[in-house]
């Protein structure tokens, strides 16, 4: 998957609602959208300002043909860092959304 | 919004390599893993076979939010221009601290000073207008202070006019310059090296 169907992928799951976040016993505090620490419109405004040289993928580090999209953008003067892959429904599983 | 109700199944990925596994929705207590806090009755996906939390749908965020927030009562947390970090940097050094501790000790001595003397809550809000303080807040200061600290801050900024939070915490740091590396008050230098032994 490019850069360009992972972004609008992601974006479209977050205005549709249909995502989830992965989580362990313990619930990481670095997904700022699962903690409600920001929004998923502010989440959404960070993927349409990411341009694709601040993206990248790689293979999950427990299932390696799970691609992870990382996208890196810069919100004022402030580097943010969106983690998430796609269930094989389309819907989004963010692992982590938190300033860098 | 889809709300998942208990009982509901899906799938996700599991951390051990099985792959994509079923999940059944159910509610679970999750651990806020940094601040520690365990919610109750948080709708979470768990895995069929070993009965772990593998997923957290988006309908759960909001009660995860509620108890962060309750836990943020706790939690001093401004910002301040560059240079007074600067200067706090320049405090914990000269007390042979480390920033990251010596910094909430020297607000919390200040602050809850302040809360117990008037004149000095003044002198911050005076301090906090000088030029020293007025600088671009690029820097975010935050630390856990006991329930009665943050109360006796708010206390403080009700009591005395201009005393918001950010102008006492700008304050205080412009009065230890003055204090501490200026040398102004050998009694607070005193105290504050007591305070920097027991760190």
């Amino acid at each position: 998957m490019g850069f360009r169907e992972a972004k609008f992928g992601l974006i479209a799951a977050l205005e549709g609602g249909d995502y989830v976040h992965e989580a362990r016993e313990a619930q990481n505090e670095k997904n700022l959208l699962a903690v409600g620490e920001v929004t998923r419109a502010f989440v959404i405004g960070l993927l349409r300002r990411t341009k694709s040289d601040d993206y990248g993928s790689s293979p999950h580090h427990a299932d390696a043909s799970v691609e992870v999209h990382v996208f890196r953008p810069m919100a004022g003067a402030v580097r943010w860092y969106v983690k998430a892959y796609f269930a094989p429904d389309a819907s989004a599983v963010f692992i982590s959304v938190h300033r860098s | 919004m889809r709300i998942l109700r208990e009982g509901d199944c899906g799938t996700a990925l599991a951390p051990d390599g099985r792959g994509w596994v079923p999940v059944t929705f159910g509610y679970r207590t999750v651990r806020l893993e940094e601040t520690g806090v365990d919610v109750p009755n948080v709708l979470v996906g768990v895995d069929d076979e070993t009965g772990t939390i593998l997923i957290i749908p988006s309908q759960s965020t909001p009660r995860l939010k509620a108890a962060r927030e309750l836990v943020k009562d706790e939690v001093f947390q401004v910002r301040i221009p560059h240079e007074l970090e600067d200067i706090l940097v320049l405090l914990a050094d000269q007390f042979g601290a480390s920033p990251s501790k010596f910094t909430p000790a020297l607000l919390r001595f200040y602050l809850t000073e302040a809360s117990e003397r008037r004149a000095l809550a003044v002198r911050l809000v005076k301090l906090s207008q000088g030029p020293l303080a007025r600088g671009r807040r690029g820097v975010k200061l935050s630390f856990r202070g006991s329930s009665a600290f943050t109360s006796s801050v708010r206390r403080t900024s009700k009591a005395v006019r201009g005393a918001s939070k950010s102008a006492l915490a700008r304050g205080a740091i412009i009065a230890a310059k003055e204090d501490l590396l200026d040398g102004r008050s050998p009694s607070r230098t005193e105290k504050m090296q007591a305070v920097a032994h027991a760190l």
